[in-house]
């Protein structure tokens, strides 16, 4: 009768290591192999030998390389999307610091995948385009503009890529000739999505007395104006 | 015993905004600072257009006085 539960520790134990109790023919008995040929025809069944891998199709090279190649670490990490501020919500309008616009004000329309914030002036209010900035280039205030009629889905990253420029292969007449610049032309489709998401904002703007001259208006310090003790 | 500057100033300002200290020149002026502190960015810029528009007013007037003058 087989055992109940499988066996733990060995039939044979040891008494120094490697040299068991009872020798192999003893294990034979105690094992009750006679039995088991007996019943099978004299032959003790084994399994299939596993099949040998197939031995490789050219003989290894005599030699392997002596310096160790670098293999970079794996990386799978994944910035997650910037945490909006939270005096920054859609329709604040923001003050920005720096670059080409700086001291212009804007209103926010939405955060982007990449978690630059969407901007516009509006560009007929004071020449600011829809643009994006980074959160660490802005002072958002307490003035809010209502955008609810402005429809900013059409907007993400890709809207705002560069196109690649073609490489030209300079031929040899071209060698002599002055490297003629070609003009960056704003695409009409682009002028046409300032205009349309322009005139839904204006109109939002225009209902709140004084708020068109105030983001048309840049903002600026006096002397002894504290900007920290400011409240925006 | 002496009172430091400091520990006087509290209940005085205190004081100067719940009593007549509205009515002290020292008084108002601590009020007017008060308010003109919490304002924020938009409501500085309406300040401003204010000013604009008094000012104007004030130099059409003077034009007008030195001309019947």
């Amino acid at each position: 009768m087989a055992p109940k539960k499988p066996r733990t520790t060995s039939r044979n134990p040891d008494l120094v290591r490697g040299i068991g109790k009872y020798s192999r023919s003893q294990m034979y008995h105690k094992r009750g192999i006679w039995a088991i040929k007996a019943k099978n025809g004299g032959v003790l069944p084994l399994h299939d030998p596993k099949p040998k891998p197939e031995a490789p199709a050219q003989k290894p090279p005599k030699f392997y390389p002596a310096d160790d190649v670098k293999k970079p670490l794996v990386n799978k990490h994944k910035p997650k999307p910037a945490k909006l501020r939270a005096s920054i919500t859609p329709g604040t309008v923001l003050i920005l610091l720096a670059g080409r616009f700086k001291g212009k004000r804007v209103v926010f329309l939405k955060q982007l995948p990449s978690g630059l914030l969407l901007v516009t002036g509006p560009f007929k209010i004071n020449g600011v385009p829809l643009r994006r900035v980074n959160q660490s280039y802005v002072i958002g205030t307490s003035t809010k503009v209502d955008i609810s009629d402005v429809n900013v889905d059409k907007f993400d990253d890709k809207y705002f890529a560069k196109e690649a420029k073609k490489k030209k292969t300079k031929g040899e007449g071209e060698f002599f000739e002055a490297e003629k610049e070609e003009k960056n032309v704003l695409p009409q489709e682009k002028k046409d999505d300032q205009k349309t998401v322009d005139t839904a904002l204006l109109k939002a703007i225009e209902s709140v007395p004084e708020l068109k001259s105030y983001l048309g208006a840049r903002f600026s310090l006096k002397a002894g104006v504290k900007p920290h003790e400011l409240v925006f | 015993m002496l009172l430091r500057r400091k520990i006087l100033l509290k209940p005085w300002r205190m004081l100067m905004l719940r009593t007549s200290g509205r009515r002290v020149h020292r008084g108002r002026k601590f009020i007017f600072r008060k308010r003109r502190a919490s304002l924020n960015d938009f409501d500085r810029f309406k300040i401003m257009l204010a000013k604009i528009k008094r000012g104007a007013v004030v130099r059409q007037e003077l034009a007008k006085l030195k001309k019947s003058a």
